[in-house]
């Protein structure tokens, strides 16, 4: 269920919040695990009870094997269970999302007709392998001791992070849940969860459903869109992806704090960004820490010679795995690799000891996501280079009529003058410039969480945010992140 | 603690006074209140407003007209006197074809109509003209696809006054009541409040550009069409007026003239006959007792429209017949 429907805020969460607390409450530590890992599969299964077993057998799978590194006893060596264990998951996600696509690409460059495997992607699957891989790896590195199967199932499960991370490490999460003290109320935590989980509903249900209200017709929708139109759609579509993600782990986080958990956070206002490579520390954090441990570091160690061109090869592969992580399509793929070349490019800038004045180098930066995000966005490379086009001005540039006589020469320059602006063409200039302005200015969730004083004023303000999305939750639109 | 009692108060008091103003204004008359006696609670952007007092209406509508802005000003008393029925004017801005086909589907979700009357702009079939964005903002555009696209899930708290939509309409309600600011203020019915007559009829929306039947929308048209047979509806369409000097314009361009015959033939092609007002007939009514600008009539003349088309009047428009 989504963290954004009446059903988790009102139900959901306050029951599986007593039950956990009343159990440890009676000492019952088992049985509250227990009753967290049964609420983590009801919340899974809530969207399609049909993907369960599926995460159950890779929990499974991968709990078995990993049992083996710690096993006295061993049959298969290590590195060969490590290998079962890479292409199991790895098979697995190739299986579910990237099945069709092979087959969409294996017809079209051989001129066949296999028949679409037409497969339901379950959801988050993309993050449970994912964590699961690290999970793998650090095992068999040695980093985790062993732990019973109860453990690694709240690891894996733990609904607040189960299906759209942010990815976490067994070694960060589950000393958390051993300590006694975080088995007791803690009315800080609580308060902290609440601020958060508030901060990251406005995000989503205020911000992120505004904007994407925005963006769905230029992509989805409209056959041409002149300059300003294209424009409108792509910046829409990026704040919608920052809000919408950053918004959803926000709530993540507020959700575990109620649990005394602390989860990693994700996003460190990735939009102020002054070069590509800042951006990748700020956004995403979870998964890009987890392609530069497991992704790029292996690619760099496995070359034959470690120097700047090999370390930027591995870079762009890096990020071409990146990309398609998200999703099975051209469009993923060419995102990926556009930012890793756009990161060779920041690279050889840097190593050249070169400086741009800051607000010219976010500029660039903010430019170029919000081009490649185009891409992220678009259903195929055909609707993402409408959308470019219009943005590049092939495609015509319309004004709002202004009744400003003096424009009229713009006529001559084949500019046409539309129709005077709506008032939602004023709220979403509005919407704009706050989020400009938030972007900047704002404190990220992950300052709030260090320097604000919850006090009774910021609960006021939390309150009167926190109807507001009461009333805008009616419409219940899903994360976008649900898709990868 | 703090924090937690003063989240939890605001939250509960805030909430009830926010859904407590909903339910008193009432803003799509779901519950019948109107404490204040505000006189109209139709006061978005058409398609939006229209759309809810459709969606919500306890009348039970027979007749509809549909167009752009040029056929707000038909009224429904007058279509309900012509005809005997009972009409809601689903006129809204800019609207094309898509919005003909989706409010028709909209309609038939809920009303048995018997009546369509569908006023047709001429530039509405124009390739060249995009939809009105506005179309995709508003709830309309899920019924352009035969089974309505449900990319907006409601929860189990289904509830048209638990929205922010409902809080924005009953401030709007309250604001343009009480303060008299809106932009376009609709009465029931969808009927647009009568406004003071224009100085001069000033030429409007005059598109010279290049002009193209598109075929989408005649595909459209011809679903709307296949969909009122169906349901045994009767459709009149018409082309909408436009001002002499508007007409003369757009004839003195040959392109313009033949994509205006074009315009005509393509309306007859699917609807068999068509009431068409723009041509030489509409000569006698250059003055601002009839047009607000070239091509929107006012109330009068638009009350005249209808009174030619069911026989009560002499005047302008021929009837024209594949």
């Amino acid at each position: 269920m989504p963290f954004n429907s009446y059903y988790f805020i009102f139900i959901f969460l306050p029951i599986t919040l007593c039950g956990y607390y009343v159990l440890n409450y009676k000492n019952r530590v088992v049985l509250a695990k227990t009753w967290m890992v049964g609420a983590s599969l009801y919340f899974y299964s809530f969207y399609n009870i049909n993907n369960l077993p599926l995460l159950l057998f890779s929990i499974l799978f991968n709990f078995g094997l990993t049992s083996h590194f710690h096993s006295p006893k061993k049959i298969i060596s290590k590195s060969l269970l490590l290998k079962i264990g890479l292409v199991f998951n790895l098979g697995l996600l190739g299986f579910f999302k990237y099945g069709d696509f092979a087959i969409w690409n294996f017809n079209w460059l051989f001129h066949q007709k296999v028949e679409p495997l037409a497969m339901v992607l379950p959801l988050g699957i993309s993050f449970f392998t994912l964590q699961q891989i690290a999970f793998l790896i650090d095992s068999y590195e040695g980093l985790n001791e062993r732990k019973s199967f109860l453990d690694y199932s709240f690891f894996v499960t733990f609904f607040p992070q189960l299906i759209s991370g942010p990815i976490v490490q067994y070694s960060y999460l589950m000393p958390q849940l051993e300590n006694l003290e975080n088995k007791k109320v803690n009315l800080d935590n609580i308060t902290l969860g609440i601020f958060l989980f508030c901060i990251g509903l406005i995000k989503k249900v205020l911000l992120s459903d505004t904007f994407g209200v925005w963006a769905k017709p230029g992509f989805d929708e409209l056959v041409s869109l002149d300059l300003l139109a294209a424009w409108k759609t792509s910046l829409s579509y990026t704040f919608q992806l920052y809000f919408d993600f950053s918004g959803y782990s926000d709530m993540a986080i507020g959700a575990a704090y109620l649990f005394n958990l602390k989860l990693p956070q994700n996003f460190n206002s990735p939009l102020r960004s002054k070069s590509l490579i800042e951006f990748w520390s700020r956004w995403h954090i979870t998964l890009s820490q987890f392609i530069t441990t497991y992704v790029f570091t292996p690619i760099v160690r496995s070359m034959p010679k470690i120097n700047f061109q090999t370390t930027m090869v591995a870079t762009v592969l890096a990020m071409f795995i990146s990309g398609i992580w998200h999703g099975a399509g051209w469009t993923f793929i060419v995102y990926g690799v556009l930012h890793g070349l756009g990161l060779v490019v920041n690279h050889v800038w840097k190593k050249r000891r070169k400086k741009l004045p800051g607000i010219l180098a976010w500029f660039i930066t903010f430019n170029f996501i919000n081009v490649t995000m185009v891409f992220f966005r678009a259903k195929d490379l055909e609707h993402a280079l409408k959308v470019l086009k219009g943005m590049l001005g092939f495609d015509g540039v319309v004004i709002p009529k202004m009744g400003i006589k003096s424009v009229g020469f713009l006529k001559d320059y084949g500019v046409k003058i539309g129709t005077y602006l709506y008032p939602s063409d004023y709220f979403m200039i509005l919407f704009l410039i706050l989020s400009f302005y938030l972007i900047h200015q704002g404190k990220n969730s992950m300052l709030l969480e260090k320097e604000i004083k919850l006090n009774e004023k910021i609960g006021i303000f939390c309150g009167i945010a926190f109807v507001f999305c009461i009333f805008g939750m009616n419409k219940i639109t899903e994360f976008i992140y649900f898709n990868f | 603690m703090r924090f937690i009692y003063s989240f939890t108060t605001t939250t509960i008091i805030f909430f009830g006074l926010t859904y407590g103003l909903i339910m008193t204004v009432d803003p799509y008359n779901k519950l019948g209140n109107n404490p204040f006696g505000f006189e109209t609670k139709a006061v978005d952007f058409a398609r939006v407003n229209k759309f809810n007092q459709v969606e919500h209406s306890k009348k039970n509508y027979t007749a509809f007209i549909m167009g752009s802005s040029s056929a707000h000003r038909y009224l429904t008393r007058e279509l309900n006197r012509l005809t005997g029925l009972t009409s809601y004017n689903y006129s809204t801005q800019s609207a094309t074809p898509e919005d003909f086909l989706a409010m028709t589907r909209h309609i038939l979700k809920k009303y048995r109509p018997k009546l369509f009357i569908l006023s047709f702009d001429f530039e509405g079939l124009n390739k060249n003209v995009k939809t009105d964005d506005m179309f995709y903002a508003s709830p309309l555009k899920n019924y352009l696809k035969e089974i309505p696209n449900d990319d907006i899930k409601t929860d189990l708290f289904n509830n048209s006054y638990l929205t922010l939509e409902a809080l924005g309409d009953s401030l709007k309600v309250i604001w343009v009541n009480l303060l008299g600011k809106a932009n376009h203020a609709y009465l029931d019915d969808g009927d647009h409040k009568i406004e003071a007559l224009s100085k001069t009829i000033k030429i409007d929306q005059f598109s010279g550009g290049p002009y193209e039947i598109d075929q989408t929308r005649i595909s459209y048209l011809k679903e709307l069409k296949s969909i009122c047979n169906k349901h045994d509806i009767k459709v009149i369409a018409l082309t909408s007026p436009l001002s002499i000097e508007h007409l003369r314009r757009l004839e003195s361009d040959p392109g313009l003239k033949k994509n205006l015959q074009d315009f005509k033939n393509s309306l007859l092609d699917i609807f068999g006959e068509i009431w068409d007002f723009e041509n030489e007939t509409i000569g006698p009514y250059n003055d601002v007792k009839f047009f607000r600008n070239s091509n929107h009539a006012t109330h009068d003349f638009s009350t005249l429209i209808l009174e030619r088309i069911f026989g009560k009047a002499e005047g302008p428009g021929i009837l024209l017949k594949k």
